[in-house]
């Protein structure tokens, strides 16, 4: 067990780095990265000036080894040896240090990355995690219940429920909340982020609840369908048989050996579609104003700030990496099938 | 110049002294009703949308509504446009004592700081300040999105910064600014800006008329300490001589930011013509998109009774906009024009020019647009908001076009046009519609080029290049100050390099000798209302020399929470709402 | 009325659908005594598994609809409520399944799962459970029991799954087994080794068994009664030996005939039975077998096509659904043409 969890952990480091060059070759084999990140009013002496900050004009072998660098150790800017030594002497406080992991520095928004995706993060996962216990609660529970009455009248009625969520998108159904169940009818408190140390946990939560359920609904439709499915799928196995053989009450059949089997799969996809809410919900977002990575995404690609950018493409891959990780190690865990493989 | 100062300033005393004698007579009576609605306390709200402000740095500011709502919460300048609704109010000191003095009708600016001036960590103001200030115009890496602004006027081509003793030097392309610069760069700009005690002279090549003017509404000429400069580090960050100073140590692009009172500053320093400094707190507060901050301001409650806007209210929310809001609802003439620029390298004969002039449907483009709230069809490129401002001859045209005059100025031809504009909404397709119905009765042939939102390089980088494969397409503009000059000269002056306005707006690059003559006249004159009449004189040259196509005046139309008190568009802020004024109703 | 251990009567199970009534089981009747064994044989869709899990009622809960009666006890285990009946499924009643891979829990160790087979019917510690699953495991001849009681399943090869399967089945000491085809998925020498388990253990627990299987070898060997199904009914039913020494019904001469012999000549060639069962939807108004068999020419009338024979007995007891007459030994001229390769 343990030397499995071991390989799939190099595996992921390894498939990690792999991802961080393609990224790499991908911004910078488009065109020109210092001209984009210069900006509408690019001046020759400014576009000098980034060349020089951010080293474009190096070989991108030499940028890419500065970069995996910075990841390990920490890295200074300006990238340019020379420019950056006289600038110690010169004016020391103009030069800027970034410790490890080092995802790039931003001219545009003068801060390191690692600090404004720290900055946008909290607000991306607390949706994140809000939506999620929602949606797995609710779509799981729902989901059940539609199986097990399969055929009638209740299973028909979630089943078109989930149709007619499910076909909204998201802008809309967050555009609905913010402005007619907030602003317009004042059915509920005007969403604004508070963190836990300003307002306390109520606050938070009643601040971050009409945005995860906007994302809640659309993943809600989506799981009690898949929650329906896997149940059915499940409970027509013939373990089930065999279970109701021995003499099982029903709800033992239906929980111990019926969802045990469906959700195992459930729960995996799950983490996963988590995984990538964490890189940012940018449509729920930029509805709400909320200061996250998705919004980060969004003004970062508007105004071509590329090192932003850059940063926030491995850390929305390495959420997924990780949370690949994480759940084939505990499907591992559940399955015992699958451990000896 | 001087004696226009001093009789000025005996007005403004006496007008004084019979404001205190009137006080004096009615204090018995209805006194409170003057006194008792401005109340002090609160925290005001300015609502706006995300992504806007590309910096906090004051020589990287370029966007209107920033420098109108900086110069009143946190920068002060050398001189200050007070709040007023007169429509060309007079420039007044701020940090100086006086709305500087010349003895050369304009070549060289002498200023004389304040006594006790502070900034928030409680060190005085000092000339080198100043200095320091205007010298960061010059390094190219810490003017994020201005633009240049300041190297625009002080730099190559315009007024032009210069080192009295060698006036040949160039600082726009010698002088990298005070962190990078050579020494020897450094000293002659401290010469082209020079400091005695506590009053600094400014140096340049051609005369700049208005300048005490132009350093009210340009950052520019403001102070900025040596001591606190982080170069690029300092993007989003305040340093504040002024009534308020920012929470926090940056200011969020996507989030913006609070201002609390600024213990440091000192209100004998100041005016209340300027800055009032009503509201305890004052928010600038961003949002995604402008819809939901006219339903914010609608709905009116809780912390938005204290809110307002400087966005226009969209043109979907008009049907919201029902009678019995109308006491916090205000529409008033906007600085920004909207109108089309020619491509004079590729149409160049004036028939055809002016036949496109006259086929222009302008109340068809309005009415798309979004009708008489969104603006007014007129026949030039100023604002009426401009002081000096005056119609052109195109204005008799009739605002739906004159197919038959077109016609018999094409007698006809049927050139083909490619018109570009940006595609931004809806609306842009809309218009662009109406304008090719306009010009193809008159018989010509159109071709739209509609440019995406986000597509590189931007609009005005597409349209700004030459040669372009673009004969007419849309553009708008507003006055960086409120000034003639900043508006004409940019639109229609040629621009070879040494001309007054090097870099400008003149995408179309239309050149008339006649045109330039007079704007060099209007420069070298020394009297405001003659320099008016001689660039009015130019721009009718223009006009009828078919150098654009005039379209609308746009409107601003405005929505406040019912708690604002002092809501007011004024000069000084670009007809923006004027923070300095504002105040929270009890 | 004397009734035997295990009476089922006039058994129906019919499954509605949009397509019709699809009739699994009709009209069946058979009877049992402790300590013997029921041979059921047919092929796929003659009803024989259908049957034997109405007897465990579980059918219940879905949209079949049973009917007649199943005695056992001396109560009607159709008669019972749903709660009455799970008390007897499992313990007094049980059944092993065909694929003892999918039939187990892949989750869930083999141990848990036959002490909760255990724990749902008794009320012991957890402890003692363990322990008694660990001498069923043993006594159905899996080694190191203690050690393989927390394997998953997985982890044990064809044969001794099964010996699990019966170990969980027989573990609350069951009077009535019913084994659904336990050994078609394995191999023959394990498939031999299964059955002498079965009946040691019948032996040892004077249980009833019923074996279902499509396999004529497996009946010959173990059975002490064999009835033949064919959609849906029974067609012929009686003593093993009287059946299997003079089988009364065309369908059952098909049967014997179709297996092949080691002992005849390689040249001879198989006579399968041609042609394919009835749909169960729409059943024909004759004899179900009548599109297939090749003796309804010797019945008067054309009978065969129009009316369903009822089961009648033949001298040797066994009973028969067939209108042929007794005395007609086709069978026999038939077997000799078999035997002596003439044609």
């Amino acid at each position: 067990m343990i030397a499995f969890a071991i390989r799939r952990i190099l595996v992921g480091i390894v498939l990690l780095l792999a991802m961080v060059l393609v990224v790499f070759v991908l911004f910078f084999a488009a065109g020109n990265p210092a001209r984009d990140v210069c900006g509408k009013y690019c001046t020759p002496e400014k576009l000098a000036n980034i060349t020089q900050v951010y080293g474009y004009d190096k070989p991108i072998t030499y940028q890419f080894g500065q970069f995996v660098q910075g990841l390990a150790v920490g890295r200074d800017y300006p990238v340019d040896d020379k420019y950056r030594e006289a600038l110690k002497k010169s004016n020391p406080s103009l030069v800027i240090h970034c410790d490890a992991p080092c995802l790039g520095y931003s001219l545009r928004s003068a801060i390191t990355v690692n600090d404004a995706i720290a900055k946008y993060a909290p607000v991306t996962i607390s949706i994140a995690i809000y939506a999620f216990i929602v949606w797995i609660v609710f779509g799981v529970l729902f989901g059940v219940i539609a199986a097990v009455f399969k055929g009638k009248w209740l299973d028909r009625v979630i089943v078109g429920v989930t149709l007619v969520v499910y076909a909204l998108p998201t802008f809309f159904v967050g555009t609905f909340l913010l402005q007619f169940i907030a602003i317009r009818w004042k059915l509920f408190p005007y969403p604004r982020y508070v963190t836990i140390a300003d307002g306390g946990v109520l606050n938070w939560v009643i601040g971050l609840t009409l945005p995860a359920m906007t994302l809640a609904l659309f993943y809600m439709a989506a799981y009690v369908r898949i929650t329906r499915a896997f149940v059915l799928e499940s409970l027509s196995e013939d373990y089930i048989r065999t279970a109701r053989a021995k003499g099982l009450t029903e709800r033992v059949v239906l929980f111990k050996h019926g969802l045990r089997a469906a959700l195992t799969p459930l729960l995996s996809m799950a983490g996963l579609d988590f995984a990538a809410l964490l890189a940012g919900a940018v449509i729920t977002e930029a509805v709400f104003s909320y200061q996250g990575l998705g919004l980060l995404a969004v003004t970062s690609n508007r105004n071509s700030d590329l090192p932003i950018l850059i940063g926030l493409v491995i850390v929305a891959g390495a959420a997924v990496l990780v949370a690949n990780i994480i759940v084939d190690i505990l499907y591992a865990l559940v399955d015992p099938r699958v451990r000896l493989s | 110049m001087m004696e226009k100062l001093l009789s000025r300033a005996g007005a403004v005393a006496l007008i004084g002294v019979v404001a205190v004698s009137l006080a004096a007579c009615s204090s018995g009576g209805d006194a409170s009703t003057k006194t008792s609605t401005v109340q002090k306390g609160g925290t005001l709200t300015s609502l706006d949308v995300t992504g806007e402000y590309a910096g906090t740095d004051p020589v990287g500011v370029y966007l209107g509504v920033e420098i109108a709502n900086f110069r009143r919460l946190v920068y002060r300048g050398l001189t200050a446009l007070p709040i007023t609704a007169e429509k060309n109010p007079k420039v007044v000191p701020d940090l100086a004592t006086d709305t500087g003095t010349t003895k050369d009708q304009g070549k060289t600016w002498s200023f004389t700081l304040k006594k006790g001036l502070k900034w928030q960590d409680g060190k005085t103001i000092t000339c080198a300040d100043l200095q320091y200030g205007l010298s960061r115009s010059y390094d190219a890496s810490l003017v994020a999105a201005g633009g240049g602004v300041g190297l625009t006027y002080f730099g190559d081509g315009s007024y032009n910064l210069i080192d009295p003793a060698d006036p040949s030097y160039s600082f726009a392309t010698k002088y990298t600014g005070p962190l990078t610069g050579t020494a020897e760069s450094q000293a002659r700009f401290e010469k082209a800006a020079s400091c005695s005690g506590d009053t600094i002279t400014y140096h340049f090549q051609n005369a700049w008329a208005d300048f005490p003017t132009a350093a009210a509404a340009l950052f520019s000429t403001d102070p900025y300490q040596k001591s606190f400069d982080k170069g690029t580090a300092n993007l989003f960050t305040i340093n504040s001589n002024g009534p308020y100073k920012l929470k926090g140590s940056t200011f969020d692009q996507n989030a913006g930011g609070t201002f609390e009172r600024n213990s440091a500053y000192s209100a004998s320093t100041d005016s209340t013509d300027v800055r009032k400094a009503l509201p305890d707190v004052v928010k600038l507060e961003f949002v995604d998109s402008p819809e939901t901050i006219t339903e914010r301001l609608i709905a009116d409650s809780g912390t938005d009774q204290a809110a307002y806007s400087p966005l226009n209210i969209p043109s979907n929310k008009y049907s919201q906009i029902t009678p019995d809001l109308s006491s916090r609802v205000m529409t008033s003439t906007s600085p920004y024009t909207r109108f089309l620029e020619i491509n004079s390298k590729t149409l160049t004969d004036p028939d055809v020019r002016n036949a496109l002039v006259a086929a222009t449907d302008k109340a068809g483009v309005v009415k798309a647009s979004g009708g008489a709230k969104w603006g007014t069809a007129n026949g030039t490129t100023v604002s009426s908001a401009i002081p000096g401002f005056q119609e052109t001859a195109l204005n008799k045209i009739k605002p739906s076009g004159d197919i038959s005059k077109a016609k018999k100025l094409l007698a006809g031809k049927t050139p083909e046009i490619r018109y570009a504009f940006p595609d931004t909404s809806p609306i842009a397709g809309q218009v662009a519609a109406v304008l090719q119905q306009g010009w193809e009765k008159a018989g010509f042939k159109v071709t739209l080029v509609p440019i995406a939102k986000d597509s590189k390089p931007g609009y005005y980088v597409q349209v700004g290049t030459d040669p372009k494969p673009i004969d007419v397409f849309f553009a708008g503009w507003a006055a960086d100050w409120p000034s003639l000059f900043a508006v004409i000269p940019p639109i229609v002056q040629s621009n070879p390099k040494g001309a007054t306005f090097g870099v400008g707006f003149n995408y179309g690059f239309y050149s008339n000798s006649k045109v330039d003559a007079l704007i060099k006249q209007a420069n070298n004159a020394t009297d405001p209302v003659k320099q008016q009449k001689l660039l009015n004189e130019a721009n009718e040259a223009a006009a009828v020399d078919g150098a654009y196509v005039p379209l609308a005046n746009q409107n601003n139309y405005f929505i406040y929470g019912s708690k604002v008190g002092g809501f007011l568009p004024d000069v000084a802020s670009s007809y923006y709402p004027d923070l300095g004024g504002m105040y929270v109703k009890k | 009325m004397n009734r035997a251990f295990l009476s089922v009567e006039n058994l129906s199970v019919n499954f509605p659908t949009s397509d019709g009534i699809v009739r699994a089981t009709s009209d069946l009747s058979y009877t049992l005594e402790r300590g013997q064994t029921l041979g059921i044989v047919g092929e796929s869709g003659s009803g024989k598994s259908v049957s034997s899990s109405a007897i465990l009622g579980l059918h219940r809960n879905t949209n079949a609809q049973v009917s007649g009666s199943i005695w056992f006890g001396g109560t009607d285990l159709l008669a019972l409520s749903d709660d009455e009946m799970r008390e007897r499924r499992g313990k007094e009643v049980a059944m092993i399944f065909q694929d003892p891979l999918s039939a187990l829990h892949p989750y869930y160790r083999v141990g848990d799962q036959i002490s909760e087979a255990h724990l749902a019917h008794n009320r012991v510690s957890k402890r003692a459970a363990r322990a008694r699953t660990i001498q069923m495991l043993a006594r159905v001849g899996i080694p190191q029991p203690d050690r393989r009681v927390d394997d998953y399943p997985h982890q044990f090869s064809g044969g001794m799954r099964q010996r699990v399967m019966i170990a969980m089945a027989l573990i609350n000491d069951p009077v009535l087994l019913i084994a659904d085809e336990p050994t078609t998925a394995l191999d023959v020498t394990v498939q031999a080794q299964i059955l002498d388990l079965l009946q040691d253990l019948q032996q040892e627990f004077d249980t009833a068994l019923v074996m279902i299987t499509h396999d004529l070898g497996v009946i010959a060997e173990i059975a002490d009664d064999v009835l033949v199904m064919y959609a849906g009914r029974a067609v012929e039913y009686g003593s093993a030996r009287a059946l299997l020494s003079q089988p009364a019904m065309p369908y059952t001469w098909g049967l014997i005939q179709s297996i092949p012999d080691v002992s005849r000549s390689v040249d001879l060639p198989l006579r399968p039975i041609p042609g394919n069962p009835p749909s169960l939807l729409n059943q024909p108004a004759g004899c179900s077998f009548y599109a297939r068999c090749e003796y309804s020419k010797f019945v008067e009338h054309n009978r065969c096509a129009t009316e369903l024979p009822e089961l009648s007995p033949v001298s040797l007891g066994n009973l028969k659904r067939c209108h042929l007459k007794e005395e007609l030994s086709v069978y026999d001229a038939q077997l000799a043409v078999v035997e002596t390769g003439a044609h």
